[in-house]
């Protein structure tokens, strides 16, 4: 579904953040994303959503290049950032209505998808609120349904689990499995290794931009755990991972 | 004391980065030109009016008055610059948390904001009083070293009061942010009641020497109470000039004590949440991308007041011209003979009135004024077109109507045949057009998304002083002929202009298509 070729990103004044990264996100799958602060995950997966341009390597989705066939690549995937700020002067069901536009869902269909991930999320009653009277949590809430509800085949999110009561986490582990059983992707970045470990069918890991190792969890984790396995990779690349 | 003093070097540091665009070369220079161009202004009107005030004034044997109404008007127009502003730099910072954490006083933090208001002030109104008192001293006091020490205490202080009046504008401003439903509604009719005082004070302002003379015990009498600032700017004892200081400081200190003491609490009152939970579900309308956009655009420039106000100051000001012109119908037309007939006067108003309306410039601001919600855009399946179209769109809705109306109320204003009067109208909405892409290039140039608040994205950003001013001098440039004394036919020459402007306008919409694109994925 994501296909990450040679990519590498320098941001102006040279600093190079991520540098000849290649790996996948294939349909079907969970892939945890991992790397320490400053690994290059975020730019990778701003880069991947069209919002970082960058010159070398190629970043396809769903056999679209983000860079040649931007709103094709686009259409098929939904993305969130770390921090997601939302549009503060309109209401949660506004801002809902805004994506489902964007993304061309019909009447019917976006009425009913609105209803199974507000409700699930359990902020369909506040929905009518400005998004500016929303705490912290209810924004990643509201951020998560705009997500879900242009059912996308890539679904990539920045730090997932950041902000997230245990009862939200624990829905969005439901609706991560649903986009992978509907033949789709998702691609997310965590320093939670537990849940990593738990969630993920497989596990990409970088360091200082570069790709230390990409495989199934399994294949990654032997019969160690995940935190041993990336402590280990830190401790190889010199406590710099 | 060094508490007091960090806090107000990182209130005006913030304050002079709110100006740059970003940290080189290139934004140090977009600050110095704002701030070069707004003092230039100042200096350029306050010159203007002073010297005429002053003739004026002194052949009524009134030149004691020059000085505090000059005064009075720098301070009302300095007001004018901060009255949006204050809210923002008192209340609306994104460092509150941090700075109430910090062991310091309310007071230090409430009087080190108020310096901030004080500084941006004396640029405008200290730049406007100085030709004031050089008029002040050719017509009436006479240069001396005295009258010079005496203006530079006045420079300094007069500052105080607009910021003064500004902060009380602000903590209303703020206190009705959260005792209010439909905030920005109210604001934006507030905002039209201020213009409207403006609008018509500036028809009256010519009147003033003649009025000053038929009221001036009255006007002796406000200057030595509730206008004292002022009076004592009449008089040119040392006790005068203490007294001075004394009534600008005074007030100034003992309002930032008040306002410190209900600091927290506006605070609270502005962040504190009001969440509705009776929110039902019923089948939801599908749009186009366009309109989604289009309505975001509307929804996200009537719920900012100061977008608002400085976009639409000069449409706002078209039509309550023209409307005026329509109820002066006779005396425009028993006037119009003695200025050298509508001939004459038609290229004045046909590119006077191109300038005011390319001053309603949204697309100027508005890709900054996505800030830190420029991933949601970016990362949606949107092509340019779309993009681009709905703000620009925006953008003619609000122009283009004042176009038309404008063009439609003046010609029957001053009795201008139908076909100039269509000539001057296709002029002028081709001026919109060129302003509402030229803007989205200025925006993609300049942009600023960074900024804690609006006030400071379309007040003091590069792109919002190119947006209003940039249009302004497009059309300045095609007045061009008339200054060199080139005699044009003015309904055929804006019919060129308007195919000019129209050919630049879709120049520029094509390359915003493909370069335009590329420099907005560049954006970070």
């Amino acid at each position: 579904m994501l296909t990450v070729s040679h990519f590498s990103k320098s941001y102006s004044g040279g600093k190079r953040a991520v540098d000849d990264l290649s790996f996948t996100a294939p349909r079907g799958t969970i892939t945890g994303f991992i790397g320490h602060n400053g690994a290059g995950k975020s730019t990778t997966l701003r880069c991947a959503a069209g919002i970082l341009d960058f010159s070398e390597g190629e970043i396809r989705i769903g056999g679209h290049d983000v860079r040649t066939e931007p709103v094709a690549a686009k259409s098929i995937t939904a993305f969130l950032p770390d921090n997601p700020d939302l549009y503060d002067f309109m209401t949660g069901i506004q801002y809902l209505n805004f994506i489902a536009d964007i993304y061309s869902i019909p009447s019917a269909e976006r009425t009913r998808r609105v209803e199974k991930y507000a409700g699930a999320f359990d902020i369909l009653s506040v929905l009518g609120s400005q998004i500016g009277s929303y705490s912290h949590g209810m924004k990643q809430k509201l951020a998560l349904v705009s997500a879900l509800i242009r059912e996308p085949q890539l679904l990539m999110l920045d730090e997932l689990f950041v902000g997230l009561d245990p009862q939200a986490s624990h829905v969005m582990k439901g609706f991560l499995r649903e986009v992978c059983d509907r033949g789709g992707s998702v691609l997310f970045s965590t320093h939670i290794l537990e849940v990593a470990q738990k969630l993920c069918d497989r596990i990409v890991i970088i360091r200082g931009g570069q790709l230390v190792e990409e495989g199934f969890t399994a294949e990654v984790v032997g019969n160690s755990d995940l935190e041993s396995v990336f402590l280990e990779l830190a401790e190889e690349g010199g406590g710099d991972a | 004391m060094r508490k007091f003093l960090a806090l107000t070097r990182v209130n005006f540091r913030a304050m002079l980065a709110a100006l740059s665009v970003g940290r080189t070369k290139k934004g140090t220079l977009s600050s110095a030109v704002i701030l070069l161009v707004f003092g230039a202004l100042a200096l350029y009107l306050s010159g203007t009016y002073s010297f005429l005030f002053g003739a004026g004034l002194s052949e009524l044997g009134l030149a004691e008055f020059l000085l505090p109404l000059m005064a009075m008007i720098g301070v009302l127009a300095g007001l004018l610059f901060t009255f949006a502003a204050a809210g923002n730099i008192l209340y609306g910072g994104r460092d509150a948390d941090l700075i109430l954490s910090l062991p310091v006083s309310a007071f230090s933090v409430m009087l080190s904001k108020m310096l901030s208001l004080y500084l941006e002030n004396l640029v405008f109104v200290g730049l406007w009083l100085i030709p004031a008192g050089a008029a002040h001293m050719t017509f009436g006091s006479g240069v001396s070293a005295w009258g010079c020490v005496r203006l530079a205490v006045h420079i300094l202080f007069s500052p105080l009061l607009s910021a003064l009046l500004g902060a009380l504008a602000g903590w209303l401003s703020a206190l009705a942010s959260f005792r209010m439903r439909r905030k920005a509604l109210w604001m934006n009719l507030a905002y039209l009641v201020f213009f409207g005082a403006i609008f018509t004070g500036s028809l009256y302002i010519n009147n003033l020497p003649a009025a000053l003379l038929e009221n001036e015990a009255a006007v002796r009498l406000a200057l030595n109470t509730w206008l004292l600032p002022f009076g004592l700017m009449m008089r040119s004892g040392a006790g005068a000039l203490l007294a001075f200081i004394a009534v600008c400081l005074v007030p100034f200190l003992a309002v930032s004590w008040l306002l410190c003491r209900r600091y927290k609490a506006i605070l609270s009152g502005l962040t504190a949440r009001t969440l509705r939970k009776d929110f039902r579900l019923t089948r939801l309308s599908a749009r186009s991308s366009f309109l989604a956009l289009y309505r975001k655009e509307a929804g996200r420039y009537f719920g900012s007041p100061i977008y608002v106000f400085n976009t639409l100051f000069g449409g706002i000001l078209a039509v309550g011209a023209s409307v005026a012109a329509v109820v002066m119908r006779g005396e425009i037309a028993a006037m119009l003979p003695l200025l050298g007939g509508l001939d004459a006067m038609l290229p004045a108003g046909a590119f006077g009135g191109a300038a005011v309306l390319a001053t309603i410039c949204t697309t100027a601001v508005s890709v900054s004024m996505e800030g830190k919600t420029l991933w949601i855009l970016k990362s949606s399946p949107l092509p340019p077109r779309v993009l681009f179209g709905a703000k620009a769109a925006f953008n003619l809705t609000l122009s283009l109507p004042c176009a038309v109306v404008c063009a439609g109320l003046l010609s029957f204003a001053v009795g201008l045949a139908p076909a100039a009067a269509v000539c001057i109208a296709l002029f002028w909405c081709s001026v919109c057009c060129f302003v509402a892409v030229g803007g989205l290039w200025v925006n993609l140039f300049f942009p600023k998304l960074d900024c804690p608040n609006d006030t400071l994205i379309v007040k003091q950003s590069m792109s919002a002083f190119l947006g209003i001013f940039g249009g302004m001098l497009a059309v300045g440039a095609a007045y061009l002929p008339y200054w060199a004394g080139i005699a044009l036919n003015t309904p055929l020459y804006c019919l060129a202009l308007t195919v000019l402007f129209g050919a630049a306008a879709l120049l520029l919409w094509l390359m915003l298509l493909r370069a335009g694109s590329r420099r907005f994925t560049s954006l970070i």
